[in-house]
């Protein structure tokens, strides 16, 4: 029988580890037969704690390391609460992946600009390490990250490997000064305005907070971006991940099914609601 | 070219009879001052004719409540049993043209890859006997969405009532089944007699214009239609409890003990929280932004995107609205607003 679309299949956590104060990273086994589902980078799965409920992740991980995959969850709600008892060994459920992903094919060639803030490295994280397997594909790397505070940075233990990587370059901030901080004070897009990276055949991915988004967009046109070339992803409140419970509707579309990736030049073709 | 057939009226019971041999059959019933959908045998007298029950046709497709699997835990190993969405075939009898033209609606949004199978089965598993209706009241304004409710499209079959009669034509595979199960019951061939002829259209306000509302929500987006609705909505949600094409939906857990289950249940975009994220940010924070989506889902975003109107005029929302508001003349502004 045909697995009816609205029921998980039940997988093992295999790790669990602490990225900040509010966010862990679960590393999730590969399913029975051995195999990790096919995913493009900035895909989402829909994760469930029996008995309490599902909610949308990104994939954290890249399909160039198979055989697990990771979900960076900030404990926020009811779901991620739960998530956020758990212990290795323990079983969730996993629906997906679903959304579009980054348009990974149409990025090959190009000089890439990552601007991250908080956990929204997470789902550039999968693009990040995709971009360095497959290095040759791909020009420069710029990554911009910042936090409020040096303590709220994901996965600070693979900066010194993203700063390693040819031509690669990590521009670390948090928004104020902070004991044994020795990099960037600042704004995240205070730093992108003051690296002033030429957009000629350079695209910018942008993920964080609602208030870095807005004026990220705003400084990556003024310094000349075209439209096409600055990709954001969307949050919006999901249940099914498959176009049909309602939720996630912006005007014609559904964010799960034709996001959660969007280029700017998508965005301004939908109602401003979101 | 199937000629319509003619069954005594008071052969009802036996006919009903027949046909629960081998299936559940759902009619429409009186239970109190309301007319539901139910499955035979009902308390209450089954009525065939020109009235919509009070929840429509939708409810035998996506139930209220919809159970998608239990859950069993044993030394903290979940086991998941997937719920079987229909076991049984089922024939609806007496449904109206408005209700049946909610399925085509619904098909292309649950029949879209990814299919919904629970959808797809009771969709496979029913048969249709639709009812010919002259109209229930002011509110019904399906004729302006090209649906005829004398002869409605999307059935297996069209009953219609004369005198002491009904006729009966098949129209597809599964309701010459039907009819040849019935072979018994049909009394004379009723010849050339059409319900076209034997019955007229009392109700069904024909000019509603949604073909004329833009499918450009920005042309839409910011109309003072919003200001006014929202001043008047209490956002109770009824108008989307009722509506045979809303079909929104939650999806939920329950647990007690070491078992429990997942099931979905219908959900409305009138209230704060469909959209409110765990963060409690809501990009529609206000009733202003959500009589706003209800409307243009169903006007402008349906149609664009999946080639028809979400909207079949049944009325219930105008009938049932604590506040009045009437979606015919919605569609009035919103046409007039683009031009």
């Amino acid at each position: 029988m045909k697995r009816p679309l609205l029921v998980p299949i039940i997988t093992r956590i295999k790790s669990v580890r602490t990225l900040t104060e509010d966010t862990l990273l679960f590393e999730v086994m590969s399913l029975n037969n051995g195999t990790t589902p096919s995913y493009r980078p900035g895909q989402f799965m829909e994760l469930s704690v029996f008995g309490v409920g599902e909610c949308p992740i990104s994939i954290t991980s890249t399909p160039t390391r198979p055989g697990y995959l990771e979900f960076a969850v900030r404990e926020v709600g009811s779901v991620t609460g739960a998530l956020h008892n758990l212990e290795p060994g323990d079983c969730i459920g996993m629906r997906g992946p679903f959304g579009n992903g980054f348009p990974v094919e149409t990025m090959k060639g190009k000089d890439i600009f990552f601007i991250a803030g908080g956990i929204g490295l997470a789902p550039l994280r999968s693009l990040i390490n995709y971009i360095l397997d497959n290095r040759g594909d791909f020009g420069t790397v710029d990554i911009v990250y910042g936090a409020r505070t040096p303590e709220l940075l994901c996965f600070s233990e693979e900066f010194e490997a993203w700063q390693k990587a040819p031509r690669t370059h990590l521009h670390l901030t948090v928004d104020t000064e902070a004991p044994g901080w020795k990099g960037t004070v600042g704004f995240v897009p205070a730093v992108v305005k003051a690296l002033a990276l030429s957009p000629k055949n350079r695209i910018a991915v942008a993920c964080g907070p609602p208030i870095m988004i807005k004026f990220t967009l705003l400084d990556l046109t003024a310094m000349g971006y075209p439209d096409e070339n600055i990709i954001t992803t969307l949050e919006l409140k999901m249940k099914c991940g498959i176009g049909k419970c309602g939720r996630c509707n912006i005007g014609p579309i559904y964010v799960c099914k034709k996001g959660p990736v969007f280029r700017l030049s998508e965005l301004k073709g939908l109602p401003q609601e979101y | 070219m199937t000629q319509w057939q003619c069954i005594d009226k008071s052969d009802l019971q036996a006919v009903l009879s027949v046909l629960q041999e081998k299936r559940d059959v759902f009619a429409p019933v009186e239970q109190g001052n309301d007319l539901r959908l139910r499955m035979l045998p009902a308390e209450g007298q089954i009525f065939l004719g020109s009235r919509k029950p009070l929840l429509p046709l939708k409810m035998l497709f996506l139930p209220e409540v919809e159970d998608l699997f239990s859950i069993s835990i044993k030394n903290t190993s979940p086991h998941i049993s997937p719920v079987e969405p229909i076991t049984k075939e089922r024939v609806v009898l007496g449904v109206l043209g408005c209700d049946i033209a909610t399925l085509e609606i619904l098909d292309r949004v649950f029949l879209e890859e990814p299919v919904d199978e629970s959808y797809r089965k009771r969709r496979e598993q029913t048969t249709l006997i639709a009812m010919a209706c002259t109209g229930e009241g002011s509110e019904c304004f399906c004729t302006s969405l090209g649906i005829d409710p004398l002869q409605p499209n999307g059935a297996d079959a069209v009953l219609a009532e004369e005198g002491e009669t009904y006729l009966l034509k098949p129209l597809t595979k599964k309701g010459k089944h039907i009819a040849e199960e019935l072979q018994a019951f049909i009394k004379e061939a009723a010849g050339s007699r059409r319900p076209k002829e034997i019955l007229s259209l009392k109700y069904s306000r024909g000019d509603v214009p949604v073909d004329r509302v833009s499918q450009e929500p920005g042309k839409l987006w910011d109309l003072p239609v919003w200001d006014d609705l929202s001043a008047l909505c209490l956002g109770c949600g009824v108008c989307t409890v009722l509506c045979p094409t809303c079909h929104c939906f939650d999806v939920e857990d329950e647990r007690r003990g070491s078992s429990g289950k997942r099931f979905r249940a219908w959900d409305s975009c009138m209230s704060a929280c469909f959209t409110r994220m765990a963060s409690g940010e809501n990009p529609r924070p206000t009733t202003r932004e959500r009589v706003r989506q209800r409307f243009l889902h169903k006007l402008c975003y349906f149609p664009r995107e999946k080639g028809m109107v979400g909207c079949v005029g049944c009325g219930r929302c105008i009938v049932h609205c604590p506040v009045s508001i009437r979606i015919d003349e919605v569609i009035d502004e919103l046409a007039g607003g683009d031009i």
